[in-house]
């Protein structure tokens, strides 16, 4: 189980986040669009990477990628669903 | 053709490996566009600021490029991990002067110039012909080198971040200055013109120079 | 302001040397080949010389080429004009992957210079100078010649546009998801990406017409101040360029015959160009893109497209698109070659950074 935590400290390491303390993360705060964190599409990519670097996590589902990556909850529950299988 | 070229603002920092104190979180707020910013690009915009330029024509210059984030897509493929994007959107030559674009929303021409050890002085020659359409370019040439293993390139001992910028504008003004391109120890061989130039204008009030296009 | 001709081109591209590169574009045949054993675990589709000979070696035939096509014995009174966007990548390549360390890297070798640096060294220009904008490269360099002939600060200026094939380009379009796995289907709707070429073109540019030439009449530049790697979405820099170069050229759109676009295949660029095409031209201009017969050559991009811009106005037909049975936008896409009266022809480049450059080519008609 990868507690959400521990995704936001890659998150932050994985995309070069700076000044940003995990807890200013809101778990349902929207990662991408400027509402939100203001992640892009470059990142919806480097997102693939650090998913399959650090959690063994492979993003197949591409069509579903905008539903996957929208917080940072939906993203852990995301991996712990695939950990699971 | 020569154009008689006033020298409006002049800005240079240098470190042996790194820069201290390019002040980017007060000049880029944007915390998600600056943590994207290569150290070229960081010097950049701290050149452009001290010279009080934000948008307008910009030449910029660098013989080497983005060597950091060359060097890191190079060992990706070599160790056969994954190329990050971020890292190739990155290391393109334009890529400091298309981020100071970015961060000071500035739609004129800028250009790009990689010219080995005649960069300056070749980019000077461009923001020239630029005056002629336009009423104040900036000029600048950037070397950020302090990338793991360059020791094996640096033969010269230059200092590892080099950066020079100049706010220009045409003038009817007679050349009151030469300058050379004689190298000076711990200035990248591509920075050398522009070294000159800045060193006649800290030490004079009004420098114009004859450029030939 | 003096007025800027093109007087000899030669083009080394997938497809082959000039005439074999005019020859696959008016017949709509493409050089561009798949890979399953260069990217791990997926397929590309780039377009490689298929001569055997080095790129310098090609470099140095490109130039003879024109050398030999010009009115000139030599280019000691010639101006040269480099755009590239890897310059000498490929051969830091070769060493670094051979050997697994860089002790044996020349980075005089590695850096954009060394291509002016070899042809330099063997003609002896009056003096050589590098642009390096990503895919505008080129096309700044031929839009800077345009200038400084208008000035009169030079008589003869030789363009070189050039990039060679590169693991760090073929990996780094592949990162970001948007190099296709098939040849490049420009402006179709169901598109799926571009593909990494090489390519080579060289360009004598001079203040004096000839019997062939072809007149550059406009150059137009802007920057997206967008995003570092995707187009401004509502094109507003594309169109820019567009009329910075219609301005430059003073023509109104409806003097444009055709537009060489910059059409890469992907999505993004082919759907900001569409809307600023659309917005300028409206839906009858003839376009088409030839990066789906020899590929995306990056930084040769503008110098190999002007050279097929000087092609079509001398040969007075309209160059087609491979496919355009699915257009975006339902724009006039060129379906096969077809002779028109073309007086001048639009030809776009846009690069990594927001950088827009667009230039305008057209008839001679003054004796």
């Amino acid at each position: 189980m990868v507690k959400i935590d521990t995704l936001k400290e890659k998150l932050i390491e994985g995309l070069s986040l700076e000044d940003i303390e995990i807890d200013e993360i809101e778990d349902d705060m929207p990662l991408f669009g400027d509402e939100g964190l203001g992640l892009d599409s470059v990142d919806a990519i480097e997102l693939t990477l650090i998913l399959e670097k650090e959690f063994g996590v492979k993003v197949t589902d591409m069509a579903n990628a905008e539903n996957i990556f929208a917080s940072s909850s939906s993203l852990v529950n995301y991996i712990n669903e695939q950990l699971e299988n | 053709m020569r154009v008689n070229v006033e020298i409006i603002n002049h800005a240079l920092v240098h470190a042996p490996k790194t820069l201290e104190n390019l002040n980017e979180k007060e000049l880029v707020k944007k915390m998600i566009l600056r943590r994207r910013l290569s150290r070229a690009s960081k010097i950049l915009i701290n050149l452009a600021h001290k010279c009080e330029y934000k948008t307008g024509v910009m030449v910029y210059g660098s013989a080497y490029g983005e060597l950091i984030d060359t060097v890191s897509i190079l060992e990706s493929i070599k160790n056969e991990n994954i190329v990050s994007p971020t890292a190739f959107q990155n290391s393109v030559y334009n890529t400091a002067a298309s981020y100071h674009s970015i961060v000071e929303g500035n739609t004129s021409e800028i250009l790009t110039l990689s010219c080995g050890d005649s960069t300056s002085y070749n980019v000077m020659q461009q923001g020239a012909l630029s005056l002629l359409k336009n009423e104040e370019v900036f000029v600048s040439t950037i070397e950020a080198m302090n990338f793991e293993g360059v020791e094996i390139f640096n033969k010269c001992g230059a200092q590892l971040e080099y950066g020079i910028g100049f706010s220009i504008k045409k003038t009817d003004k007679e050349a009151n200055t030469v300058v050379n391109a004689k190298e000076q120890k711990g200035v990248p061989a591509s920075l050398s013109w522009m070294k000159n130039l800045y060193d006649i204008c800290e030490s004079k009030d009004s420098v114009v120079i004859e450029v030939e296009l | 302001m003096k007025k800027v001709y093109i007087n000899a081109t030669s083009i080394k591209s997938a497809c082959g040397d000039t005439g074999q590169t005019f020859d696959a574009v008016f017949n709509k045949k493409s050089a561009l080949v798949r890979h399953d054993n260069i990217v791990p675990q997926k397929t590309v589709c780039i377009g490689k010389f298929k001569e055997k000979n080095s790129f310098e070696d090609l470099l140095i035939q490109s130039v003879e080429e024109v050398l030999s096509k010009s009115n000139l014995e030599d280019f000691s009174n010639t101006l040269l004009l480099v755009g590239s966007s890897v310059g000498g990548m490929a051969t830091t390549e070769e060493v670094l992957f051979r050997d697994k360390k860089y002790d044996n890297i020349d980075i005089e070798k590695h850096t954009i210079d060394v291509i002016a640096s070899t042809l330099d060294k063997k003609y002896n220009f009056l003096n050589t100078r590098s642009f390096s904008t990503a895919c505008t490269s080129s096309a700044n360099a031929l839009k800077v010649a345009k200038e400084l002939i208008n000035y009169g600060a030079y008589e003869n200026i030789l363009v070189v546009g050039a990039d060679a094939m590169c693991m760090t380009t073929v990996f780094g379009f592949s990162s970001l998801g948007i190099l296709s796995d098939e040849m490049c289907t420009p402006f179709q709707n169901n598109r799926k990406g571009m593909n990494v070429a090489e390519g080579i073109a060289t360009l004598l540019v001079q203040n004096k017409k000839q019997e062939n030439s072809v007149e550059l009449k406009g150059a137009g530049t802007s920057s997206d101040a967008h995003h570092i790697a995707n187009p401004d979405p509502s094109a507003a820099g594309a169109m820019s360029a567009i009329k910075n170069a219609l301005k430059d050229a003073s023509l109104t759109p409806d003097k444009l015959s055709y537009v060489n676009a910059h059409g890469t295949g992907t999505q993004a660029n082919d759907e900001t160009e569409a809307k600023a095409l659309e917005e300028i031209f409206g839906k009858g201009i003839a376009i088409s893109s030839s990066k789906s017969n020899f590929g995306h050559t990056l930084g040769a991009a503008g110098a190999i497209e002007a050279a097929i811009c000087v092609e079509i106005l001398k040969r007075q037909t309209l160059a087609p698109q491979i496919l355009t049975s699915d257009n975006e936008k339902d724009l006039n896409f060129v379906e096969n070659a077809t002779t028109a009266k073309i007086e001048n022809v639009l030809s776009n480049s846009f690069a990594f950074g927001g950088n827009n450059t667009s230039l305008i080519f057209g008839v001679c008609h003054e004796s």
